[in-house]
């Protein structure tokens, strides 16, 4: 039961869509084209003014040293045990507490959501210090879940909310007829109606997933050791002062994106499948 | 006021509860010693050193192990672990962090903008108490690198490398300009004059002194006091002294040149790289940084290209030396080895001249500096023969001070307030950043 | 079942009323919390517990360093004096209000486009979320260098002819806030998208047909079946964007560091340069209570007024 009948647009409301998509599209990629073309210039090519958009002479020099880099594939293997981590954490947690939310009315549930709800503006920078001191105690640096369960911590929210609002919108008949069964809320959730939300699960996985590859400050901070980086921290050696050499950033880069790439194109079927339709099966 | 006191929080009437949370868990009052690296006593049995430079990994990681290990294999029972932070900019917030949790290293690479707070907090060792002839240890250094670590008459850091600004030119502009390539100017007034013509012949701006960057907030400072002469504080260091016509009248050329477009527009906000980028992609004609920025010129731009910038002496103003940059290694108070942590600190500057030799530094150790690698190209020679000074105030608040100058510059180059308005404003703020004593 | 699935949350709320067997009418408090312990132990071990002590601090001289000094209300009284800090309170609702406006409106079209089956729909799905991949340190990096003023953005402009002079995206006070936003939007454009596209998933198809046989153009199916029926999309796309504009950090961080002149600066950088760069932990700490407060009330208003909406 995909959705979109064929043929919804006329012929020139869809020339006028695709041309503004195209707009759009270019836009968005435009970016990283320029990144992935700077990734396989020779250093010379970099400044060409005007811009070179096709390397006149395609290298992959950049590629073979920035992967050379013995740290980068640590760095690498780590965000993703990282990343993968600060998912599964958070999204248990959230799944958990957003059926709570989204199902059950219990004392303190009001203010349960308002304290969660404040956690999620407070800048980070302002609870850095005193977050580093908590992390240290529980003997988490140089470990690498002294970066997932922080993390997963600060963004929390995010799903527990996302997870709050599909929850509560799942049909009461689905419970009351479990109730009738004589179900338990944790067979109602995991048997019942965990497979239903999955779209708002992906969601929140893939936004935590992206939130977590991107984190540079708090993993620069709490990791003393190299081989603990992630390749966000990691890529600032290649961005800083001294070293900032665009050609081998620029590979780094389409590195550190690739995993990302990948994740969503196999995760995407999850967002666009009817949810609904799903359930209707059963 | 007086110190809190954990049990004076305790007492604190409606904050107990709070107060009783936090201090639990040791996160009030800082520098609550270090807990870890266990068993190493002081003086005998094995030793660890946690050793941390910046920005260094990239690119020389060959040198930093091969001198630790030699290092090790002197100092037997020592091990150095070593951490190399990737920006300059972090260095402060991960050392924050790490002394606020009792895991500070041992050796610390500082640069002089912070090390002053640390330094008046008793976060790091004045060099007087680890050794009693620090006077013989100075003279091994070239003093006005050293210089740069004494603050209020006590030795804080021992010099690694430091960075004179010199100038750096494209002389395919300053031919075309109808410019002697072989003459580049010495002085500021041939500075400007020199960087309007270029811009009249060639399109291309000038020159290009970025502002806005933590690392080289020397920039400020060298246009007041290296270029126009006006000291930045007063004798007693109480009030802010660079408001003088002189330094007015300078920032106005500034200003003008901005303007113009002799100036390049990336000076207002840009930062260190960003300028080498211009100069890199022949839209200006001249930077003033250290010689190691041709390393990065190699690097990123073709042969041909290359060869067209060429190194000569800072242009001299009228405070004279340029502004200097240094990175130093301070030993933070919660070091278990502090006196083997100065001895690995001295031997580490020792061996700089690896270093040098891949990227163009001053060496902090006089003595290497006479190295006959330092005669051996132009832009090594310019390192060696410069004189290096350091304007900028050893003042805990620097960088915040440095943050009010900046802004208020880019408000003069932005055409937004006169110069004069700009530098008085900007003493103003400095009077009371200084009042508040911090 | 199939019928029930499909009706619309005013159905639902009406039928709640009627006694039914459900844990929303029971009052299950164990249940609750027991499902509450993990997430209740993350959020307070490691953001409330924190969180605590900024607020501790925010009455102290805390410099990071040493042990610090009772000073009461002295931080708030600064604050309330301190021209910077309001200049990075409107300019963090300048950036929210103008970020989270363009999350929430611009991908709702895209998203009915998208579902509605336009061609090349999958194409365009893929590439409107690629910004969200990159890392935002070099996302970030690689716009400072397009939007420099010999850079990638104005050689297109000026090539194309919309401009005629170079513009200084990040070196004009008046241009450089908008940069960071634009950076904001590009990148996060994406995640919303999403978020319809995953709420338009669950619409099902007969509200299309209904309003096709009605003979509703586009336009009134997407402003009579689509917003509203998305109305639980949006409130999330709003709240989602409105809290993560509010944290915006690393843009302005790598484009403009809150330059020139502090036109770009928001509080929550603000905080991060006073703490880390000036060692006054106090005060950054004080700016933070004073900013939670004032989002959570703006949060809780918004929040109360689409539950009203409804």
């Amino acid at each position: 039961m995909r959705a979109a009948p064929r043929g919804a647009f006329g012929p020139i409301s869809r020339t006028v869509v695709v041309a503004i998509l195209g707009i759009a599209s270019v836009v968005a990629v435009g970016p990283m084209l320029w990144l992935v073309s700077t990734s396989f210039k020779d250093r010379g090519d970099v400044f060409a003014v005007p811009p070179e958009f096709i390397p006149a002479d395609p290298t992959l020099d950049n590629y073979a040293y920035v992967w050379g880099q013995a740290d980068v594939q640590q760095y690498f293997v780590n965000s993703l045990l990282v990343s993968a981590g600060t998912v599964l954490l958070n999204v248990s947690a959230a799944a958990l507490l957003g059926f709570a939310l989204g199902r059950f009315r219990f004392r303190g549930r009001r203010l349960l959501f308002l304290l969660g709800l404040s956690t999620m503006v407070i800048p980070f920078p302002a609870i850095m210090l005193p977050l580093f001191v908590a992390t240290k105690e529980m003997g988490l640096t140089d470990n690498l879940l002294g970066i997932i369960i922080p993390t997963a911590a600060i963004n929390l929210w995010l799903s527990v909310y996302i997870l709050r609002e599909a929850f509560g919108g799942l049909p009461d008949e689905l419970e009351e007829a479990a109730v009738i069964d004589g179900c338990s809320p944790a067979r109602l959730l995991f048997r019942v109606m965990l497979p239903l939300v999955k779209a708002p699960l992906a969601t929140s996985a893939i936004l935590v997933f992206t939130l977590t590859w991107s984190e540079f400050l708090w993993p620069l901070v709490i990791m003393r050791d190299h081989a603990k980086f992630t390749i966000s921290v990691g890529l600032q050696y290649f961005m800083s002062t001294l070293t900032s050499n665009w050609h081998h950033i620029a590979a780094i880069a389409v590195i550190a994106s690739l995993p990302v790439v990948v994740i969503f194109l196999v995760l995407q079927r999850y967002f666009f499948s009817d949810v609904l339709a799903g359930s209707t099966k059963g | 006021m007086e110190p809190i006191q954990r049990r004076n929080l305790l007492r604190g009437g409606s904050l107990i509860l709070v107060a009783g949370m936090v201090s639990a868990c040791g996160v009030f009052g800082g520098t609550s010693g270090g807990t870890d690296s266990p068993g190493s006593a002081s003086g005998s049995g094995p030793v660890s050193l946690e050793f941390w430079t910046i920005n260094l990994k990239e690119g020389y990681t060959p040198y930093i192990e091969g001198a630790i290990s030699r290092y090790e294999q002197d100092n037997p029972g020592t091990t150095i672990k070593w951490v190399d932070i990737p920006d300059f900019e972090q260095t402060q917030s991960k050392l924050l962090a790490a002394i606020s949790g009792g895991a500070t290293p041992d050796v610390v690479n500082m640069t002089p903008f912070i090390l002053p707070k640390f330094a008046a907090t008793g976060a790091v060792y004045s060099l007087d108490e680890l050794t009693p002839d620090t006077a013989s240890i100075a003279a091994e250094y070239n003093p006005g690198l050293w210089d740069a670590g004494v603050i209020d008459g006590k030795p804080y850091a021992i010099p690694f490398y430091g960075s004179v600004s010199a100038l750096i030119y494209n002389t395919e502009l300053f031919g075309k300009a109808g410019l002697d390539p072989d003459k580049p100017p010495a002085n500021w007034d041939e500075v400007f004059a020199a960087a309007k013509k270029i811009h009249e012949k060639t399109g291309a701006s000038g020159f290009v002194q970025t502002l806005d960057d933590f690392d080289d907030a020397g920039n400020p400072s060298d246009i007041l006091a290296g270029q126009a002469g006006a000291p930045l504080l007063s004798p007693d260091g109480k009030k802010a002294a660079f408001a003088t016509p002189e330094a007015v009248a300078h920032l106005e050329q500034y200003a003008t040149g901005v303007k113009e477009g002799w100036i390049d527009r990336t000076s207002v906000n840009g930062g260190v790289m960003d300028g080498a980028k211009v100069l890199a992609q022949g839209k200006t004609a001249m930077v003033f940084l250290g010689p190691w920025i041709l390393r990065w010129l190699e690097d990123n731009t073709d042969a041909e290209t290359f060869k067209k910038f060429r190194v000569a002496v800072h242009p001299e103003g009228a405070g004279g030396a340029a502004n200097g940059f240094l990175q130093h290694f301070a030993i933070p108070k919660a070091s278990k080895n502090p006196k083997q942590a100065l001895d690995f600190a001295r031997y580490f500057s020792s061996t700089v001249l690896e270093l040098a030799k891949q990227a163009p530094v001053l060496p902090g150790v006089e003595s290497i500096a006479e190295d006959p690698y330092f005669q051996s190209t132009p832009e090594t020679k310019v390192i060696v023969e410069q004189e290096v000074k350091f304007y900028w105030p050893k003042h805990p608040a620097v960088a915040e001070l440095f943050a009010a100058l900046r802004t208020e510059f880019q408000a003069a180059l932005l055409g937004d307030k006169t110069s004069e308005a700009a530098l008085q404003d900007a003493a103003r703020e400095w009077d009371r950043i200084l009042a508040n004593g911090q | 079942m199939n019928d029930s699935a499909l009706e619309t949350r005013r159905g639902r709320a009406a039928r709640r009323a009627r006694p039914g067997r459900t844990w929303r009418t029971v009052r299950d408090s164990r249940w609750g919390w027991l499902l509450a312990v993990p997430a209740v132990g993350l959020i307070g071990g490691f953001v409330l517990y924190p969180a605590l002590n900024t607020l501790l601090y925010s009455f102290t001289d805390f410099n990071g360093l040493t042990p610090a000094s009772w000073v009461g209300m002295r931080q708030y009284t600064t604050l309330a004096t301190d021209p910077v800090f309001h200049r990075t309170l409107l300019n963090s609702a300048l950036i929210t209000v103008v970020v989270t406006v363009l999350l929430v409106c611009l991908p709702l079209p895209v998203a009915y486009w998208i579902h509605r089956g336009i061609p090349f729909r999958r194409f365009f799905r893929t590439v409107l979320y690629l910004p969200v991949v990159v890392p935002i340190i070099v996302s970030s990096v690689a716009w400072k260098w397009m939007l420099d003023e010999g850079g990638l953005v104005n050689h297109v402009l000026l090539t194309l002819g919309i401009v005629d002079e170079p513009v200084s995206w990040l070196s004009d006070p008046g241009w450089a806030i908008w940069s960071v936003a634009g950076v904001i939007v590009w990148r996060a454009f994406g995640i919303y998208l999403l978020i319809y596209l995953a709420g338009l998933s669950t619409l099902p198809d007969e509200h299309f047909e209904a309003a096709a046989i009605d003979g509703a153009g586009h336009v009134r199916t997407f402003a009579n079946i689509v917003v509203p029926q998305l109305r639980g999309s949006i409130v999330l796309s709003s709240v989602i964007a409105f809290v993560a504009a509010m944290r915006t950090f690393d843009e302005i961080y790598v484009l403009t560091g809150g330059g020139p002149v502090n036109a770009s600066k928001n509080t929550a950088y603000y905080i991060w340069e006073s703490a880390f760069s000036f060692f006054k932990f106090g005060y950054g700490s004080a700016m933070a209570v004073v900013l939670l407060v004032i989002v959570l009330g703006l949060v809780l208003l918004g929040l109360r007024l689409a539950k009203g909406a409804r």
